[in-house]
């Protein structure tokens, strides 16, 4: 269907142990573009897990994962243990960071691994997508293949994107995608790269196939009380202390059943408070147990890219709460209409509680939500817009340059 | 079906155009914000909005949430995002109005305590320096308010002056009025082809209508992309697959950096802008294209305004006059180009002239 037939992905790290929210959606994305377009894909990666240090987890070894070649390479240097005193000087002008700063910095992230750089200069794919645009592999990768490059970005408003050294990473790439508008809208006024060639397409929501248990068979403690659900990392710079502090204070002027339930790996602990539960990493199956019995989802964070947690909630016709300072979950509630943003206490606690008071609401937001993902980020969708798009930037008027090399 | 969009499906919308265009139709937010919903249940939600905003406003009207209460909470939230953070209207009205809230200075210290007697003691403290911090509280209030007060009225003054500037564009880009004057490429595309043809790295095609010149210089090898700061053309593309935006010329150029484009084709609605701006985008696109680039300008001969009366009131009413061709070869000549030429193509002028530079990008011209 496609004359594009093979791509390869470059991604820090890769695998279904992996969580969060960047590289969920890589591996969804690898898998979907094979099952729904037939494309050969091999993903290129490190042994890396932990973001933290990159320390060498997985074998060095080629493996299949769910139908991918999965090219594991060795990190040669994980983070450096001054990288964090380094970045925070860096970071409060990193504009004016100069090249050689700018190449320590990336250079001490990490994950730095040149059995990797050689794979990546070595693959035949037709199409290289890089994903995200932050990390060493992606740097310094995407110099070497930069005619058959599509920088999968994954940006928002955040200090290390001021960088200069990034501008000359945005403007190798041939093409880029992005998952949102607000993404779009931030990357050409900082990088300047308006005349590429660009496809905003999101990221696809996998229908669930698997039936989902009662909660009460995996959290009886919660005793069909109504709660609250907040997904993903537990962290300051999402929002948790945000969102636990709002909570506690709703509580204390709204006494009542109600919990919050925090879901995912924990880097700062919410506030202590009665009804607050951090529940840390939980499987797949009670992810969307919670999901299903829940009043709604929050997400408190003021910087996503995409947030596929709106979408797993939306998924089950429920109503999702957002915080109006981040303008891509809030663009998605407005042209949804599948919940409320909040920019304060107030509009937090009077929508609350509208949610509470009135089932109606609920229905009417979640079905909203609904019925914007199907139309929207299903993966047949996605997958067929993406082949479309790699088609026609790499295959129109010009000759693919191929890399002669093993594969 | 839209193929190169993402935008949000909205009612009414399948079946009525065949959207395939590579970004999407638009970069402005006014015109996607429509639920892909139907309007019974858009108006629902919409009321439920107004009910909550109501029963906020009323609750803070009845003193529900103390300015220390608030300022504590909107502390938190800021430690997520400085208020005002980016440069849109939005943020600054979101930074006037935080500063407007930190503006009032209260003495009225919280004396509350968990250990015994403390909030006694404290109490004591605020009654005896109440005097004091009273009589310097309420000189800085005076200044924070009469400070705030200035603001606002800046605000006015310059949202007043950003409304005329925005009538102006208004009239400037054109509308419906100025569109007659556009040249139909598809009688005199010849001269045009030739000259862009022979690029195959990016090429931007300004004003680009319905795409129909992107389709044919992408027929042709060249890498291509249109921008239009209309619109309408757009939702109806000459061929499916085309990457075509809708954006001002000026907002794009600002996005892009130096010498990353091979080939500019200005069209369109520059003809009737003001000289200054027209210059502005001429030296704009010499930046934005690498050495050995081509710049061309398609432009209505002046001559041709005098040939009916309609289209003389079109050119006496408009913010700028349309250049002659030999005005052109001026600024060309003063902006650096070099093998400056000018073709005769029916009412229109094309002019161009390559971008000067030490070391002219090899990849940017066919062999």
């Amino acid at each position: 269907m496609t004359a594009i037939n093979s791509v390869a992905f470059v991604t820090p790290r890769y695998g279904e142990e992996v969580i969060g929210g960047a590289e969920h959606a890589a591996r969804m994305m690898a898998e979907n573009l094979a099952q729904k377009l037939g494309l050969n894909v091999e993903v290129l990666t490190t042994t890396a897990l932990d973001t933290d240090t990159w320390a060498n987890h997985f074998p060095a070894k080629t493996e299949l994962i769910n139908g991918i070649k999965v090219v594991r390479c060795e990190v040669d240097r994980g983070r450096t243990t001054d990288f964090s005193t380094f970045s925070g000087r860096l970071l409060k002008y990193p504009a004016s960071a100069t090249n050689e700063e700018c190449n320590r910095w990336i250079d001490s992230q990490g994950p730095v691994s040149h059995s990797l750089l050689e794979s990546i200069g070595r693959t035949r794919a037709d199409v290289v997508l890089f994903f995200p645009y932050l990390y060493h592999p992606i740097v310094r990768g995407i110099f070497m293949v930069r005619e058959r490059s599509v920088l999968i970005p994954a940006a928002h408003d955040e200090p290390p994107a001021y960088l200069p050294i990034f501008q000359s990473v945005f403007r190798s790439a041939k093409a880029l995608m992005f998952q949102s508008k607000a993404e779009e809208r931030f990357v050409d006024s900082v990088m300047h790269v308006a005349d590429k060639p660009r496809l905003r397409a999101g990221l696809g929501i996998e229908a669930r196939a698997k039936p989902i248990q009662p909660l009460s068979s995996r959290l009886p403690k919660l005793n069909g009380e109504p709660f609250l659900l907040t997904l993903g990392r537990v962290d300051q710079l999402k929002g948790a202390t945000l969102l636990s502090e709002l909570f506690a204070e709703y509580k204390r002027r709204n006494p009542g059943p109600l919990k919050l339930i925090f879901a995912g790996p924990v880097t700062t602990k919410p506030i202590e408070f009665p009804d607050i539960t951090s529940l840390g990493p939980v499987d797949d199956d009670l992810k969307w147990s919670l999901l299903n019995e829940c009043v709604g989802l929050v997400n408190p964070s003021a910087f996503e890219s995409f947030s596929l947690v709106l979408f797993e909630a939306w998924s089950l016709c429920k109503p999702v709460i957002v915080n109006s300072q981040c303008q891509v979950t809030t663009d998605h509630v407005k042209e949804s209409k599948g919940g409320f943003a909040f920019s304060d206490f107030a509009e937090f606690e009077a929508q609350l509680n509208r949610l509470l008071a009135d089932s109606s609401v609920r229905v009417s937001l979640g079905s909203n939500g609904k019925h914007y993902l199907e139309s929207n980020y299903r993966w047949e969708i996605i997958a067929e817009k993406m082949g479309k798009f790699l088609n026609e930037v790499f295959t129109a008027g010009t000759e693919l340059p191929r890399r002669s090399g093993p594969a | 079906m839209s193929q190169w969009s993402d935008e949000p499906k909205k009612p009414g919308s399948e079946g009525e155009h065949d959207i395939d265009f590579l970004n999407g139709s638009s970069r402005r937010a006014e015109s996607e914000s429509r639920p892909p919903i139907d309007s019974e249940t858009a108006d629902y939600i919409a009321r439920i909005e107004m009910e909550i905003e109501a029963e906020v406003k009323s609750k803070r009207s009845q003193g529900a949430f103390p300015p220390a209460f608030e300022r504590r909470l909107k502390t938190i939230f800021e430690q997520l995002v400085p208020p005002g953070a980016g440069n849109s209207r939005r943020d600054f009205e979101a930074l006037l109005r935080s500063s407007d809230r930190a503006a009032y200075f209260d003495i009225d210290v919280p004396i509350a305590s968990q250990k015994p007697g403390v909030a006694r003691l404290k109490k004591l403290l605020r009654m005896t320096q109440a005097w004091y911090l009273n009589y310097l509280a309420q000189q800085l209030n005076n200044f924070s308010t009469n400070l705030m007060r200035l603001l606002y009225v800046f605000d006015a003054r310059v949202t007043k002056l950003e409304k005329s500037a925005d009538s102006r564009a208004e009239v400037r880009s054109g509308g419906e009025f100025l569109k007659p004057c556009y040249p139909d490429m598809r009688e005199t595309d010849g001269p045009v082809l030739q000259l862009m043809g022979q690029h195959t790295s990016r090429v931007l095609v300004a004003d680009c209508g319905d795409g129909y010149l992107v389709a044919r210089l992408r027929e042709s090898g060249v890498d291509c992309y249109g921008i239009d700061s209309f619109g309408d053309d757009l939702e109806k593309p000459f061929a499916p697959h085309l990457d075509l935006r809708w954006q001002e010329l000026r907002e794009h150029f600002e996005e892009i950096s130096n010498g990353a484009l091979s080939g500019i084709l200005l069209q369109g609605s520059i003809d009737l802008l003001p000289a200054n701006e027209k210059l502005d985008l001429a030296t704009e696109a010499g930046r934005t294209l690498c050495p050995s680039g081509v710049l061309a300008v398609l432009s209505i001969d002046p001559v041709f305004f005098d040939s009916s009366p309609d289209l003389a009131v079109q050119r006496d009413v408009a913010p700028g006059r349309p250049f002659a061709a030999e005005t052109w070869q001026f600024v060309f000549s003063r902006l650096g180009f070099s093998s400056i030429s000018v073709t005769k193509m029916g009412n229109s002028n094309l002019i161009s002239g390559l971008k000067q530079g030490e070391h002219a990008k090899d990849s940017a011209a066919r062999p």
